[in-house]
C-alpha cells in the first residue's frame, strides 16, 4: 500500500493547491467585508465551464482561460454591487441566505446556457507524464502548483507594494478607521468580489483538465476551500493556501486507503470536527472576547 | 382580555383544516392530489424549519437530513426488519431526534456562518451516507416496497385517504407551533434571536432553548420523513440532499421568518411551482435562486412580513383618517 | 452558609481577578453593596467598571476570588441562573427585544418566574392560562411603575431612545430581582431625563424594596442619589464612602475628579 504513496501525495498536493486557491478566495471577501460567500465555488465552476467556452469560439486556450478568469471577476463584482451592497446594515444571516441564492443562480445560469455535460479542458502543455519518485506526475500538476505559488507571490506583492492592496488590508484589520482616512469600503468591498472572482476562476481553470467540469461542481469544490480556509485559519490567506495542501493530501491517502466512494465525507468530517474543537484553525488566533 | 377570532389558536387551525379537507373537491384529477399531498408533508418540515431559524434565529442548511432519516429509518424497520408500521414510524422520529441531540450540541455553540458550514456539511455526510451505505439503504437506486401506511387494521391505499391523514398532521402541527410560539417558550426564542446577552441574563437557558428547538425542527422533519416513506413507498437519497435542504430554507425564507403560516404559504407555493414551469425545462434552480435573492433584498420578512405592515399600514391609514373626521 | 443578618451586605466580592489574556481587567477587587442602598460605582473609562458587573452577573469568569449575593457563592453560576439566584441587569448598549412589543419584553422578564412547562403551553391548560394572566398583570404593574403602560403593544423598537433605557429597567424589575443592576443608566438621556432617571431610582429602592447598583459617568446623577460611592481605578478599588467622603477624598480628586469642568 505505501507503494501508493507516492501517487497519492502528487494528486493530494494538485487538489490541494487548488483547494487552497478556492480557500484563498473565501478568505480575501471574509477579509474585506467579513461576509462568507457560499457562491465563491460557483466561481470556480465558471472558471473551467467559461475556458471550455472561449476555446470551443475559436480562441487559444491560454487567451480562453484568461478571458473566463476576467469574465469570472466581472460576475463577482457584479454579484458585490447587485446583491452584496444593497443589504450593508442588514443582519448577518441576509447575507448568507443572498449568497446561497447567487450560488444557486449562478448555478441553474450555468446549466441552461452549458448544457449538463462534463466537459473536459485541454491541457496546457499535453498529458505526457513525467516519472519522478515513484510517481507519474502529469504536467498539468505542475502547472497547478506552478501558476499556485505565482498567484500567491503576486498576491503578496500586491498586498504589500500597491496602494490598493494596503487599502484592503486596512479594511481587514480596522474598517471604521480605514473609511475614516479616506478608504472607500465600498470600493474595497468590489475589489475583493472582483479578486475572489478571478482566483476562483484560475482555480477552476488549472483543474478542469485534471478533474473535467460541468454546471454542479461548484458546490463540493467551494465546501472544500472552505474547509481549506478554516483549517488554515479564517483570515489568514497563507494559512488558506497550507489548509488546502493538507485538505488534499488527506483526502488522497483517504481515498487510498478507504473506501474511495466516502471521499467526498472526508473534507466534511475535517471540517466539522474543526469548527467543533478549534475554530480557529491551524495558524489561526484563538480570540479572546471582550464582553 | 380580547378572545377574538384572530387571537384563537385552535379556531384559525380548524378553519385551516376545514378548507384543506375540502380544497380537493376543487382540483381537476387525483394527480393533483399527489402534489397537495406533498405540499403538506414539505409545509410540517417548514414550520419546524421556521421556528429553528425565524423565531430562534439559527440556520440550518442541511435539514433534509433528518427528512431523510425519519424515512430510510423507517423503511428498513418495516421490510428489513418486519416491524409494524406504527413501530416503524416511531423509531423514524426517534432515530431523526436521537441524531438532531447529538449534532445540537456541539453545533449550536456556533454562530453565523460557522453554524450555516456545520449544518450543511452535516447535511452533506448524511446524504453521502445513504448514498454510499448499499446494503442498507439500497444505495443511489433507493430502497423500493415501503408498505403503505395502515394504522388499527385500516390502510390507506388510496390517494384521497391518504390526503386527510397528513391533512390532520398538519393542521396539529400548526395549532401546536402556534401555541407554543405564544407562551414563555416562544417569548423566550425570540428574545434570545435579537440579544443572548439580555435574554441569559433574565433566566433563559440559551444553550437549553437551542437545543430544544433544533431537536423540535429536526422531529417534525423526521415525522413528515415517516409518512412520505409510507406514501411513496420508495425512497431515495436524492430527495433529501442539498437541493432539498435549499428548498426548505426558500420555503421558509420566501413565506416569512417568524410566521408559522408563512411557512405553510411557502411550502404550498414552493411545491406547486414546478408544476407551472413544467414548460420551461430545467429552469427551476435558477427560479429558486431568482426568488431567494429577490425575497431576501426587498421583502426579507418574506411574504408574510410584507402582509403583516401592509395591514398595519392600513390601520395606520384609518386612524389618521378618523382623526381627520 | 451563614444566615444573613439585616447589616449583612446584600453583594459582596472579595478578591475577584479577572484576566483577559494578559489583561488584567479587575485586580483582587473587594466590592460591597449594602441591602437597600442605591450604590454607584465610578471610574475613569477602561477602570474596569462595566467588567465588575459582567463579573456579578456571570458574563466573564472570575479567576480568582468570591462573590455573595445575599449568602450565595454566585461565583460560577452560569450566566442563566444568576437571575433566579437575585441579580439582574441593564445593559450599556440597549439590548431591548425589539422584535418583541414592550409588554411581551416586560413579560420575558419574567420567563423564571413563570411556571409552566411545554406540554401545559401546548394543550393550553388552565394552569397555563391563569400563570399567564398573572405574568401579564405583573408586567403591566411594572410598566406602570416607569410610565411606559400606554405603549404596551408598540414594537419594542419604534419607541424612542429614553423610553427604551425605561423599557429595559422595567423589564429587569419584572425579575423580582434583590439587586438591580443598571450600567450607564442616564447614557444618552437629556437633562430632564436624568432627573426623572433619578426619581426613578429612588422609588426602585423605597417603593418595591429593591437594592441598586449603578455605574455611571454622569456624576450630578451619581452624587445627588446614591447612599455609597465607590471609584474603581486601573481594576482595584480606590476609595468607597458617601458621595461627600468620595469627593473630598484627595486620592480619588487626583486620579479622576481633578479635571474641572
Amino acid at each position: 500500500m505505501l507503494a501508493g504513496a507516492p501517487q497519492y501525495l502528487v494528486s493530494g498536493l494538485t487538489q490541494g493547491a487548488a483547494y487552497g486557491l478556492i480557500g484563498l478566495g473565501y478568505t480575501m471577501i471574509f477579509n474585506t467585508t467579513g461576509i462568507i460567500n457560499f457562491a465563491q465555488g460557483e466561481f470556480v465552476m465558471l472558471g473551467g465551464l467559461l475556458s471550455v467556452y472561449y476555446l470551443g469560439a475559436g480562441l487559444p486556450l491560454a487567451l480562453a482561460v484568461l478571458a473566463a478568469c476576467l469574465t469570472t471577476a466581472v460576475v463577482g463584482a457584479l454579484m458585490e454591487r447587485l446583491t452584496i451592497r444593497p443589504l450593508v446594515g442588514a443582519p448577518a444571516v441576509n447575507a448568507v441566505i443572498v449568497t446561497i441564492g447567487v450560488s444557486i443562480l449562478l448555478r441553474g445560469g450555468a446549466m441552461l446556457a452549458f448544457g449538463k455535460d462534463t466537459v473536459a479542458l485541454p491541457a496546457f502543455t499535453g498529458v505526457r507524464p513525467l516519472l519522478a519518485l515513484g510517481a507519474a506526475i502529469q504536467p498539468q500538476s505542475l502547472w497547478v502548483l506552478a501558476v499556485t505559488l505565482a498567484l500567491l507571490a503576486a498576491l503578496k506583492l500586491f498586498f504589500t507594494v500597491s496602494i490598493q492592496g494596503k487599502a484592503m488590508l486596512a479594511c481587514s484589520c480596522q474598517q471604521k478607521a480605514a473609511s475614516l482616512v479616506g478608504i472607500s469600503v465600498s470600493r474595497m468591498a468590489l475589489l475583493s468580489f472582483g479578486l475572489s472572482g478571478l482566483i476562483g476562476a484560475v482555480a477552476g481553470a488549472i483543474l478542469a483538465p485534471i478533474t473535467m467540469t460541468a454546471y454542479d461542481v461548484g458546490m463540493m469544490l467551494g465546501l472544500k476551500g472552505f474547509a481549506a480556509c478554516i483549517l488554515g485559519g479564517l483570515g489568514n490567506p497563507f494559512g488558506a493556501a497550507a489548509g488546502g495542501l493538507i485538505l488534499g493530501v488527506l483526502e488522497a491517502f483517504g481515498a487510498g486507503f478507504v473506501a474511495s466512494g466516502y471521499k467526498d465525507a472526508f473534507a466534511f468530517v475535517v471540517l466539522l470536527l474543526l469548527l467543533f474543537v478549534k475554530p480557529s484553525g491551524l495558524f489561526g488566533k484563538a480570540g479572546v472576547e471582550r464582553v | 382580555m380580547r378572545r377574538s377570532l384572530r387571537g384563537n389558536n385552535a379556531v384559525q387551525a380548524a378553519l385551516f383544516l376545514a378548507l384543506l379537507l375540502a380544497a380537493p373537491a376543487a382540483l381537476p384529477n387525483d394527480y393533483y392530489l399527489s402534489i397537495c399531498i406533498l405540499a403538506c408533508l414539505s409545509a410540517i418540515i417548514a414550520v419546524g424549519l421556521n421556528l429553528l431559524m425565524g423565531y430562534a434565529g439559527q440556520v440550518s442548511l442541511g435539514h433534509a437530513a433528518f427528512y431523510g432519516l425519519g424515512a430510510y429509518t423507517t423503511a428498513i424497520c418495516t421490510t428489513r426488519f418486519g416491524l409494524p408500521i406504527p413501530v416503524g414510524m416511531v423509531a423514524g422520529i426517534a432515530v431523526a431526534t436521537v441524531v438532531a441531540w447529538i449534532v445540537a450540541v456541539p453545533t449550536l455553540k456556533l454562530k453565523g456562518n460557522y453554524l450555516a458550514m456545520a449544518t450543511l456539511g452535516f447535511g452533506i455526510i448524511v446524504s453521502i451516507v445513504f448514498n454510499e451505505t448499499v446494503d442498507l439503504t439500497g444505495g443511489p437506486s433507493g430502497y423500493v416496497g415501503i408498505p403503505r401506511l395502515a394504522l388499527f387494521g385500516h390502510v390507506f391505499d388510496t390517494d384521497r385517504g391518504y390526503y386527510n391523514v397528513v391533512s390532520v398532521v398538519l393542521a396539529l402541527v400548526v395549532l401546536l407551533s402556534l401555541n407554543l410560539m405564544h407562551s414563555r417558550t416562544g417569548r423566550a426564542l425570540r428574545a434570545l434571536h435579537v440579544s443572548e446577552k439580555a435574554a441569559g441574563s433574565l433566566g433563559i437557558d440559551i444553550a437549553a432553548h437551542k437545543r430544544f428547538v433544533f431537536v423540535l425542527s429536526a422531529a417534525l422533519a423526521g415525522l413528515a420523513g415517516v409518512l412520505y416513506a409510507h406514501y411513496l413507498s420508495f425512497v431515495a437519497p436524492a430527495s433529501f440532499g442539498f437541493s432539498a435542504s435549499v428548498q426548505l430554507l426558500v420555503m421558509v425564507v420566501l413565506g416569512g421568518m417568524a410566521s408559522v403560516w408563512g411557512s405553510v404559504a411557502g411550502a404550498f407555493f414552493l411545491t406547486a411551482l414546478p408544476e407551472f414551469l413544467r414548460e420551461f425545462e430545467d429552469i427551476d434552480i435558477l427560479v429558486y435562486g431568482a426568488i431567494l435573492v429577490a425575497t431576501i433584498m426587498f421583502l426579507p420578512d418574506g411574504l408574510a412580513g410584507g402582509l403583516r405592515r401592509l395591514a398595519a399600514k392600513c390601520r395606520r391609514a384609518k386612524v389618521s383618517h378618523a382623526k381627520a373626521d | 452558609m451563614q444566615r444573613p443578618t439585616e447589616t449583612a451586605p446584600l453583594l459582596d466580592l472579595s478578591g475577584v481577578t479577572v484576566r483577559f489574556g494578559g489583561v488584567h481587567a479587575l485586580t483582587e477587587a473587594d466590592f460591597v453593596i449594602p441591602r437597600g442602598s442605591v450604590t454607584a460605582l465610578i471610574g475613569p473609562n477602561g477602570a474596569g467598571k462595566t467588567t465588575l458587573l459582567n463579573a456579578i452577573t456571570g458574563m466573564v469568569p472570575v479567576s480568582e476570588g468570591r462573590v455573595v449575593l445575599d449568602g450565595c457563592d454566585i461565583t460560577h453560576l452560569p450566566p442563566h441562573e444568576r437571575a433566579a439566584a437575585g441579580v439582574v441587569r441593564t445593559f450599556q448598549n440597549l439590548e431591548v427585544f425589539t422584535s418583541l412589543t414592550v409588554l411581551e419584553n416586560v413579560m420575558t422578564g419574567r420567563h423564571a418566574l413563570t411556571r409552566y412547562g411545554i406540554v401545559a403551553s401546548l394543550l393550553r391548560t388552565s394552569g397555563f392560562r391563569r400563570a399567564e394572566r398573572l405574568c401579564r398583570e405583573r408586567a403591566l404593574e411594572k410598566l406602570e411603575f416607569v410610565g411606559l403602560a400606554d405603549e404596551r403593544d408598540t414594537p419594542a423598537g419604534e419607541l424612542p431612545y429614553g423610553r427604551q433605557r425605561l423599557l429595559e429597567m422595567a423589564r429587569a424589575l419584572a425579575a423580582e430581582p434583590k439587586l438591580l443592576l443598571l450600567d450607564e443608566p442616564a447614557a444618552g438621556l437629556n437633562t430632564r431625563e436624568t432627573a426623572s432617571l433619578g426619581q426613578c431610582i429612588r422609588d426602585i429602592r423605597d417603593r418595591l424594596n429593591v437594592t441598586v447598583g449603578l455605574v455611571e459617568h454622569d456624576m450630578d446623577l451619581v452624587m445627588g442619589i446614591s447612599d455609597q460611592v465607590t471609584v474603581l481605578h486601573f481594576g482595584h478599588p480606590l476609595a468607597t464612602g458617601t458621595p461627600d467622603e468620595v469627593q473630598a477624598d484627595p486620592e480619588v480628586v487626583r486620579a479622576y475628579l481633578g479635571e474641572e469642568e
